[in-house]
């Protein structure tokens, strides 16, 4: 009796040792969701937007969609989230994937090829596509193979308040006024005038441009700006130990840090969101895309209360300066590929059909400005809201001398050393250095990120 | 005869009682302690199906990275100060609470009132701290400019950013040690400090000689619980940093996450997770065994 009981005891415990291992094992991957539901994820952020717009999906087709908020903080982190996932077996039918991510889900072999669904309905999806620029279709196009349609897109470009620079004496007559085109030393000359203008101790600090330690939003649209990218064209091997890129971060290390502190152009890192200080009249520029837009309506900018002509005399929009005196964007592009572990596929590519659709599009995508429609008559919508600012149309047309961000397999290693470094350099931390050979030199970055790409 | 049999039998039930147990902490604990330990033998990005054995090779890179010896120094910097302040603070405002403070509405007060940081999510506590510290429209600020004083870059500045986050982790965690040491206090016979009194002792001599040293065994397990949190925390480092300042300013097990999770060195990451249990428990087998050492009689029980 009690040895059979002993031996019950072990039996139950061996098993659970056998079943708890095999169940982390790598290649146990399962698919989301239950036999008729469909589970999709996106940011935290946009749960609510895409639970109510997937709600519309549902009535249209009957299927039911399980929306799951992911908690990243960039891409990477998705990343890092959807590999923990994997390993797991807990991972969505499908979900709102940017451009980011989605080399690494290539790359890993968990994602669809979508070319067979194309194919098949190529004629109910004539009229979508042909909305569509190419640039746009073939953002998910990886080794020749399709993973998904493009179903939003966004772009950097930089804020700028019109009262600040009022105050600082800087008017549209100024040939260093923002325009599209501008110069870095135009840039400069405004960042200067409004921070040395206004400085007073305490705590009417105002200040030209907040940078920001990010990739898409501050490191690469600056690279772009001077004529190079983190990573060369087919994000084979990088530029950043070219001259160009010096340059670029030698600026923003200056604007950071190398002028007397009345001077100073840039509020360190940390410290106040860069929103709040253009908000309040204190930051003459902020690097940001579309919903920045939405924000500022909503949040009613320059005592504005839905009174967009108020609105639009506060703040407009330009491109990044340019060494070269030409019109730089760096983008990024929403997808909604399919797992390879979803059990319900065809559901998948209906709702990937769906948020790259003309109703998704025109309706739902101009509705908050959360990220720029893919469809060009969905665009033509969005400009002509009457809180678009003037210069909305940087925006739409954009994608001419765009520069997709780059996000090779390794990203999330790349972003992350990227920006280790970047937080190094800027904050003068000791042997974070533009030149010489260090371990924690530009140059040696350059030859870490060789190394995540094998180049 | 009759009597050992039926001993037997309930003994046997025990092990049931203690199977669930069991199997919770041998599939979350045990099997995935034995797999890191495997792992660090490997190289293996987390995603595909095949891992290369490597041999020591990861251990043998952990002694050469330059950033695994500046974030040991970083995480040892943070825990010395947190685990001091922790226990010191926790220890003397249990006793200000024990001895000074009279009624129980007050005591109430005070105990409600330092506790309350332990019920709040740490990411609760982060961005309120966050708000605090804002660089331009902060109150800590705020409140350095009224009275004259430059602002600081509580967040911005790499000199300071680890010392701010220092104060977050002592105010969420000082609650727990006062907690606890008031408890072994308020246990604290009162003949002896009436004795004391008696004798002419005062105040903080009473706290010396008769309170410290009853409470020896609280004070130890407290360092220990201390060490443990201190040296893994990530929480703040990750909300409040998150690499702005290169590494410089991450702590160890923040490294873990960014080797296992974005750098996706598995095996890598298993190796310095090795490294962090060897530490915290070599650092908690010092703190059982060193006062036994050092304290002797019967005041101190581990």
């Amino acid at each position: 009796m009690n040895r059979r009981f002993l031996k019950t005891c072990a039996a139950v415990l061996c098993g659970a040792l056998v079943v708890a291992p095999a169940a982390c094992t790598p290649g146990s991957l399962g698919g989301g969701g239950s036999d008729a539901e469909l589970v999709f994820w996106c940011n935290n952020g946009y749960l609510a937007d895409f639970e109510v717009r997937l709600a519309e999906f549902t009535k249209e087709t009957g299927i039911p969609v399980r929306v799951e908020g992911i908690q990243a903080n960039s891409w990477g982190e998705l990343v890092q989230q959807l590999s923990t996932s994997a390993y797991s077996g807990s991972l969505p039918d499908c979900g709102d994937i940017a451009t980011e991510a989605m080399a690494s889900l290539v790359a890993a072999d968990l994602l669809e090829p979508i070319d067979s669904y194309l194919a098949r309905d190529e004629e109910e999806l004539r009229d979508v596509i042909a909305d569509m620029e190419p640039v746009l279709y073939n953002a998910h196009k990886y080794d020749g193979k399709m993973y998904s349609l493009p179903t939003t897109w966004n772009n950097m470009c930089l804020y700028y308040n019109k009262n600040v620079l009022a105050a600082a004496g800087v008017t549209p007559d100024d040939p260093n006024y923002p325009h599209d085109g501008w110069s870095i030393e135009n840039f400069l000359y405004c960042c200067d005038k409004i921070t040395a203008k206004n400085v007073v101790s305490g705590t009417g600090n105002k200040y030209g441009y907040k940078i920001q330690n990010q990739y898409f939003l501050t490191i690469e649209p600056w690279l772009n700006a001077y004529g190079t990218s983190v990573l060369t064209e087919d994000w084979k091997d990088t530029n950043l130990d070219g001259q160009a890129a010096k340059d670029c971060f030698s600026m923003l290390h200056g604007m950071l840090n190398n002028e007397d502190v009345t001077k100073q152009y840039s509020p360190k890192f940390g410290g106040t969101a860069e929103y709040d200080l253009f908000y309040s009249n204190r930051l003459g520029f902020m690097a940001n895309g579309l919903p920045y837009v939405y924000n500022l309506y909503t949040g009613g900018f320059n005592n504005s209360a839905g009174n967009v002509s108020k609105l639009k005399e506060g703040y407009d929009v330009v491109s990044f300066p340019s060494v070269d005196g030409k019109v730089h964007t760096t983008i990024g592009v929403g997808a909604c590929p399919i797992f390879k572990t979803s059990e319900h596929k065809e559901e998948a590519w209906k709702l990937a059909k769906f948020l790259s659709g003309k109703k998704f599009q025109t309706e739902f995508m101009t509705e908050n400005l959360w990220a720029i429609p893919v469809l060009n008559s969905a665009i033509d919508i969005l400009v002509q809201k009457g809180f678009f600012p003037e210069n909305g149309k940087l925006f739409a047309e954009s994608l001419q001398n765009a520069t997709m961000v780059p996000a090779p397999t390794a990203y999330s290693a790349v972003e992350l050393e990227v920006r280790r470094w970047f937080g190094g350099y800027m904050a003068n931390t000791d042997g974070f250095t533009l030149t010489g050979s260090g371990n924690n030199s530009l140059e040696t970055l350059a030859k870490t990120i060789r190394g995540f790409l094998g180049a | 005869m009759a009597a050992p049999k039926k001993r037997k039998r309930y003994d046997n039930i025990g092990y049931l009682f203690v199977l669930p147990a069991f199997l919770f902490f041998a599939a979350f604990v045990l099997v995935p302690a034995v797999l890191t330990f495997r792992l660090a033998f490997y190289d293996w990005d987390l995603l595909s199906p095949n891992m290369e054995f490597v041999g020591f090779d990861n251990f043998v890179k952990l002694f050469r990275d330059e950033q695994f010896t500046t974030v040991l120094g970083n995480t040892a910097y943070f825990t010395v100060i947190t685990v001091l302040a922790k226990v010191g603070l926790g220890v003397l405002l249990a006793n200000f609470v024990a001895t000074r403070v009279k009624g129980k509405v007050g005591q109430f007060i005070m105990e409600s009132s330092l506790f309350m940081p332990i019920v709040i999510p740490m990411s609760v506590v982060v961005l309120v701290f966050n708000k605090m510290y804002d660089t331009e429209f902060g109150i800590l600020n705020g409140i350095l400019r009224l009275v004259g004083i430059d602002p600081v870059g509580w967040l911005s500045d790499p000199d300071v950013v680890l010392n701010s986050i220092i104060v977050v982790d002592i105010f969420k965690g000082i609650g727990f040690f006062f907690l606890i040491s008031l408890v072994a206090i308020r246990n604290v016979p009162k003949a002896y400090f009436e004795a004391a009194e008696i004798d002419g002792a005062s105040k903080p001599r009473q706290f010396w000689s008769i309170t410290l040293p009853q409470i020896g065994g609280t004070i130890v397990f407290l360092f220990i619980t201390a060490f443990i949190s201190s040296f893994q925390i990530f929480d703040p480092i990750y909300i409040m940093i998150n690499g702005m300042f290169g590494d410089t300013k991450i702590t160890i097990s923040y490294m873990l996450w960014q080797q296992a999770f974005f750098y996706r060195d598995v095996g890598y990451a298993s190796v310095v997770s090795i490294v962090i249990f060897l530490i915290v428990m070599a650092m908690t087998l010092l703190q059982f065994l060193l006062p036994k050492v050092l304290v002797e009689g019967d005041a101190y029980e581990a």
